[in-house]
């Protein structure tokens, strides 16, 4: 090819033929190559000469690489390690599905299935199911609480158990023993009241059949040699509502308000309300039951049951209760008799009791009326002789207390005691 | 941006992802360009192309990962592969050059560029119109040879051809021009006397060849 100079007065340059040729040129150098080429052959035929080149250049075929090109290529590579493969095999789903997709599933399901979770341990508290923890409102309250204003010096005050109990455990024991039979004629409207639960099925009968449960601690493991200690390290470790250390504080006497303010009568004792009261304090009851039997089990071995709470309401065979064998049928006098204060409850105060470890045998309404204290609750209690000193002061939270005087331990170990709860 | 460029970085985010089959599908759809731009770079050495064009894809396959797709994959893939054909002839050249042991070789390159193109008569005895245009680019050297297939074989972009070999644009037209100038030159030259005979100059050939003494005379004697 000629030599062009770039001087457009000359010849073109073959950047600018090429250019020319290609269509690469700007509107402005196209011009004026094009007003060249008008008055120059030679631009003309190398011109030609270009475009011709292009065409030529365009007709090459395409080349094809050799055959098997990629299986030769993969075998320079180097080879994936034995855990890369699985990898690729145990994610091959998501070659298929976008990662995000896979991650939103993910998510999703795991807030789905931890909504049900929540929702299915809501429903499960709901139906009732009674929970570990032992909601005790003896053990939660503080003592200063419960008590209410400091206590005066009661009014009257029949005995101490502290200060005389022999004479007087004797005289309750024989007065317990004479009341029996009347504490039986009442068990059938116990019965009803407790059974005729206004709440739902489950929860009354649940609470019902459990709050019926009698316990018996074995005797065997919780009092050989070093009882004292273990009832103790029991009450203590336990969610009992006094300590050793406190019970002093709560021997002291009963307000003068709680005397000023006669009792109110108690809704337990109308067949209504009754029954709305009796299965309330029942539910709390078994709940407590429940939680107690865990703890005596783990503490004093098997438990013993005895039953559901409609049949002891009839009647507990003194045989079956350790220590009282021989004594049976006789109603014993109650050895306390607990005028609650306003805003108590008798299922409190029995809760707690439990919690102290005084097993309820039984509950009776006493509706002999003429007595001294007649038209409340009795309820009888199997406790251990360590604890003799210990009711009064906590029973003392939840009312007047007359003590009648606590009855003689039954074969050195237990006693068997009545609690009357007056409205 | 192009379609075909889309689905190369596809294919670039399936690799990322682990999947190799990005990888693969990388390969089959560029193995053809990269094959015949290294056929053509090594003066069309088969086996010296094909060892080259899965060297060039096995450098992809170690630097894919770092690829930021800020340019075509391409344009990317083709510098691989002028690089790698230029290494190659250096090597090759400095091996022969090492063999000769020619101290006076100047161009180690263009020298064993010359050995392996076509000599023009093996230009002339190629043959067809293809086999003619491929020897004498193979006669090029190999910077123009390189720009040439890049931009009028491959149909790559000046900015493209840029970033694959390391020139400004400017010197890319240049060079290129320079390169076709000389393709053009040696074409002319094969196909003059293919022009001449479509323009109908047989008659013309013969009286050449009669006036040469191409044809025997009557002898008067005997």
């Amino acid at each position: 090819m000629a030599e062009h100079m770039g001087d457009m007065d000359k010849h073109l340059d073959e950047d600018l033929i090429f250019g020319l040729a290609e269509g690469g040129l700007d509107a402005a150098a196209r011009a004026s190559a094009e007003a060249h080429l008008r008055n120059c052959a030679a631009c003309r035929r190398e011109l030609e000469a270009a475009a011709g080149y292009f065409k030529e250049i365009a007709g090459l075929e395409p080349v094809k690489a050799p055959a098997n090109f990629l299986a030769h290529v993969r075998a320079r590579l180097p080879r994936p390690s034995p855990f890369r493969a699985f990898l690729d095999v145990f994610m091959k789903p998501l070659r298929v599905i976008p990662m995000q997709v896979a991650l939103l599933t993910i998510l999703g399901l795991t807030a789905i299935s931890s909504y049900l979770y929540q929702r299915g341990g809501l429903n499960k508290d709901a139906a009732g199911v009674i929970s570990e923890s032992p909601a005790e409102p003896a053990a939660e309250l503080p003592a200063d609480a419960d008590v209410g204003p400091a206590p005066a010096a009661p009014a009257e005050r029949p005995e101490s158990v502290a200060g005389n109990p022999a004479a007087a455990s004797e005289r309750v024991y024989q007065s317990m023993k004479k009341a029996e039979p009347d504490l039986r004629a009442t068990s059938a409207l116990s019965r009803s009241q407790a059974n005729g639960a206004s709440r739902s099925r489950v929860e009354a009968g649940s609470s019902a059949k459990k709050s019926s449960q009698t316990l018996r601690h074995i005797p065997g493991q919780a009092q050989k040699g070093q009882a004292q200690s273990d009832q103790d390290e029991a009450m203590r470790e336990s969610d009992s509502p006094i300590a050793p250390d406190r019970a002093a504080s709560l021997r002291a006497p009963a307000p003068a308000s709680w005397q000023a303010s006669p009792p109110a009568p108690s809704p337990e004792m109308e067949p209504g309300p009754a029954r709305t009261e009796q299965p309330r304090a029942a539910k709390e009851a078994a709940k407590n039951d429940a939680v107690k039997e865990k703890k005596a089990e783990a503490k004093f071995g098997p438990v013993d049951k005895i039953g559901d709470k409609s049949k002891d309401m009839e009647e507990v065979p003194d045989s079956q209760v350790p220590g009282n064998a021989g004594a049976l049928g006789s109603a014993e006098p109650p050895a306390f008799t607990v005028s609650l204060a306003p805003g108590k409850r008798i299922g409190d105060a029995v809760s707690g009791l439990k919690a102290m470890g005084i097993d309820s045998l039984s509950a009776r309404s006493a509706r002999t009326g003429g007595e001294p204290g007649g038209g409340g609750i009795d309820y009888i209690f199997q406790a251990p002789a360590s604890m003799r000193t210990e009711i009064a002061p906590y029973l003392e939270r939840y009312g007047k207390v007359e003590v009648a005087g606590l009855p003689a331990a039954a074969g050195g170990a237990s006693l068997r005691i009545r609690i009357r709860f007056l409205p | 941006m192009e379609p075909g460029d889309e689905e190369d970085f596809r294919w670039i985010l399936a690799f990322k992802s682990g999947r190799e089959e990005g990888f693969n599908r990388l390969v089959l759809r560029h193995k053809d360009r990269i094959y015949g731009l290294c056929l053509r770079l090594l003066a069309r050495d088969p086996l010296e192309a094909d060892d080259a064009a899965q060297e060039t894809f096995v450098k992809a396959y170690h630097s894919l990962r770092e690829f930021r797709m800020e340019s075509k994959f391409s344009t990317w893939l083709y510098r691989i592969a002028v690089n790698t054909c230029k290494n190659r002839l250096v090597s090759r050249s400095y091996r022969e050059s090492r063999n000769r042991r020619d101290p006076e070789t100047a161009d180690a390159d263009m020298a064993h560029t010359a050995s392996m193109a076509p000599s023009p008569d093996q230009v002339l005895e190629a043959k067809g119109k293809r086999e003619k245009i491929e020897a004498a680019i193979a006669r090029l050297p190999e910077e123009q040879r390189t720009l040439v297939v890049l931009r009028d074989v491959e149909g790559r972009s000046y900015e493209e051809i840029g970033e694959a070999t390391g020139l400004n644009p400017g010197t890319v037209k240049s060079r290129l021009n320079r390169g076709r100038g000389q393709l053009q030159e040696w074409l002319r030259g094969y196909f003059l006397p293919l022009l001449i005979l479509a323009a109908g100059g047989l008659p013309w050939i013969a009286w050449l060849a009669i006036m040469a003494g191409g044809f025997p005379r009557g002898d008067a004697n005997g």
